[in-house]
């Protein structure tokens, strides 16, 4: 049985209903998407139960309404992608570094560039962008426009 | 009673800009801080208006010295969208690339890491080989660096016949060298003193933190995604993964040559077993709606960049995370506990490239009434009118 | 086994080998065929009618179309700009530029830079 099967039966198997559009699109990986709340749990699942170890990067895109955030890890090989949607009105999701703490700086990142809150986060200063940044621009927001000066 | 200093962004021991808070004891580092960003130039923001064959060239530009892998991963992903198959001289001939670019980043990290411990001897008869390199790339793509080769379904130049020849002398080349400096890393006694030991980083460490590439093998993960995700051309060759189990700084140095010993036996398997047939198959401008996690084994480590497109001929959102930034937190971990001294290396030691790791720049023209914006006149007036305030 | 000086024969063979540099710009080495230096445009070839196939590519915006009349335009090259990546030679559907091999292209003024080749 290969890995990409292992990883979603197993995923059914525990969480069921609650998961959905999980498939592989072709070998090495997986999507799947879960509910914001679920979201520690199913990474403990995987750290203690699936082998996984490993976060690659944490994505997030503006889609309109929605903050998208997927988080990227590696399980026995495979490159599991946990896609979740989080308000844009009410940007706030938990951080995950109690159990994987190699998540600090891209944690930082999606905060600094997309204005997402992420709680209990033990560092949250800004990353990328300078000091002097106003408060409330999010660069990589839809609603940001660059102009482009011609010479 | 501990003292706070400041290293960077302007410092002759960092190649590049970044800054470092380093609170000290003595001579020892009791804790150390990084800031980001000061290469931050735009470029995911910027692809979102460019098309995707516009975008092949911003994604290149990236980094200077592993501009192929960042090509290779993009036009990989945008292939995986289109559905579309890269014939297999296209696929060899990427691969040649990425081990030449892979030699000419090790031989690079080999002469900077003589310059940081003062073995400038070194530096220098390295440098002179990586013009071997520089010249067979420079042969088959038309130029040192930016070298342009990839395009969205395959490769846009061809190898002759009479490249050959001169191609498979300059790999002999490389590896008489590369055996040589093998010699010289593990023997010569200025640099084993001033590496070995240094950094040290166990494997647990390496593997809760998330570091990646040459930096986490040689604590002993044996994680290099050509192995364990193939792409291009790797499932066709035959190579070995290097390790070591040093933990330190002269690890890394011992993993990097042996890994240009096993780029070159790569390359001659390349070159001798070239099928013949198309380079390129045709794309389309526009790309079905979709999403595609692409990833390549860049010299510093593991590459990913996330695709979403929207159906138009532009990304609805690229999102790249380079090998350096995960290497970071693993190296911050082990400057503590070390001397001041031992700074630059440690820091080298991850091969750090912060015009890969910063990315984004924002050219804004809308908010320069902010005071983080400055023009080239504001700051004039304003140094002037601070140093007129000092004096009177 | 470690020793001091490892790299002393090396040092010492190579004084009395040739120097690795040369004295540019007295002495030149040869670039390899297939250099990518200015663009070369072929107004014989380029169809005018296009609308601008190699500016729409350029990913430096260095090519600007400079209209003759109501249909036709012509390309502009802002070698500036360039990157000299030879992204337009590939999207032109009529093969009117081609890439030369000249690299020596440095100017006092940014001016002279503006190629305009009919």
């Amino acid at each position: 049985m290969s890995a990409e099967s292992d990883i979603q039966d197993k995923l059914k198997e525990v969480f069921g209903e609650k998961i959905s559009e999980l498939k592989t699109i072709r070998e090495r990986r997986v999507f799947v998407r879960i509910p914001l709340p679920l979201v520690k749990e199913v990474i403990s699942y995987l750290k203690q139960n699936l082998g996984m170890t490993h976060i690659t990067t944490i994505t997030a895109i503006d889609v309109g309404e929605e903050i998208e955030v997927l988080y990227h890890f590696l399980c026995r090989g495979v490159a599991l992608s946990l896609r979740t949607s989080v308000p844009k009105a009410n940007p706030v999701i938990d951080t995950i570094t109690p159990i994987i703490p190699g998540a600090i700086l891209y944690e930082r990142e999606i905060q600094d560039l997309l204005g997402l809150k992420v709680k209990g986060h033990p560092d949250p200063r800004r990353l990328v962008l300078p000091e002097g940044w106003p408060e409330g621009v999010y660069p990589l927001r839809k609603e940001y426009k660059v102009k482009v000066e011609e010479s | 009673m501990s003292v706070s200093i400041p290293i960077g962004p302007q410092h002759p021991a960092l190649k590049e800009p970044t800054h470092l808070m380093v609170t000290l004891d003595g001579e020892r580092v009791v804790d150390i801080d990084m800031r980001l960003g000061y290469n931050h130039r735009g470029i995911e923001k910027g692809a979102e208006s460019r098309n995707y064959i516009q975008n092949i060239y911003l994604t290149e530009r990236i980094c200077g010295i592993c501009n192929v892998a960042h090509t290779s991963t993009f036009c990989q992903g945008v292939e995986e969208l289109l559905g579309l198959e890269v014939p297999k001289r296209g696929l060899f001939i990427r691969t040649l690339l990425c081990e030449l670019n892979r030699i000419h980043s090790h031989l690079l990290w080999l002469g900077v890491a003589g310059h940081e411990v003062g073995f400038d001897t070194l530096f220098m008869y390295s440098w002179r080989d990586r013009e071997i390199v520089m010249d067979l790339i420079e042969l088959i793509s038309g130029n040192r660096v930016n070298i342009g080769i990839n395009a969205i379904g395959g490769v846009r130049r061809d190898i002759s016949d009479d490249m050959r020849p001169q191609i498979l002398q300059g790999i002999g080349q490389l590896e008489d060298r590369s055996q040589y400096y093998l010699e010289v890393a593990s023997t010569e006694v200025t640099f084993v003193r001033r590496t070995q030991g240094v950094g040290k980083l166990p494997k647990e460490k390496a593997i809760e933190l998330c570091a990646v590439g040459p930096y986490a093998r040689a604590s002993g993960v044996e994680y290099d995604l050509r192995k364990d995700d193939p792409f291009a051309a790797y499932p066709y060759l035959d190579f070995k993964v290097i390790t070591s189990d040093r933990c330190d700084v002269l690890g890394t140095a011992i993993v990097r040559v042996l890994e240009i010993m096993e780029s070159c036996k790569m390359c001659r398997q390349i070159i001798e077993g070239l099928p013949p047939g198309e380079i390129k198959v045709k794309a389309p401008r526009k790309v079905p709606p979709g999403e595609v996690v692409s990833k390549t084994e860049a010299p510093r480590g593991e590459l990913i960049h996330y695709i979403r497109s929207n159906g138009s001929d532009r990304p609805e959102r690229l999102k790249v995370r380079t090998p350096t930034l995960a290497d970071i937190p693993s190296v911050l971990y082990s400057l503590r506990g070390g001397y001041i001294a031992d700074i630059p290396i440690v820091f080298a030691a991850i091969d750090p490239c912060m015009a890969c790791m910063d990315r984004v720049l924002l050219l804004d023209i809308d908010n320069r009434k902010t005071e983080s914006m400055m023009t080239w006149e504001e700051l004039r007036e304003y140094g002037m009118r601070w140093y007129a305030n000092r004096k009177g | 086994m470690t020793r001091i000086g490892s790299m002393f024969p090396e040092i010492w063979r190579h004084l009395f080998r040739k120097r690795a540099t040369v004295l540019y710009p007295f002495e030149r080495l040869n670039v390899p065929k297939g250099l990518r230096g200015k663009p070369v445009f072929d107004e014989k070839k380029c169809s005018l009618k296009c609308k601008g196939a190699c500016a729409i590519d350029c990913p430096a915006k260095a090519i600007v179309m400079e209209k003759i009349d109501e249909k036709a335009s012509r390309p502009v090259f802002l070698l500036d700009r360039c990157a000299f990546c030879g992204q337009c030679a590939e999207s032109c559907p009529f093969g009117s530029i081609t890439l030369s091999e000249e690299f020596e292209l440095a100017q006092y003024d940014r001016k002279s830079l503006i190629s305009k080749q009919w």
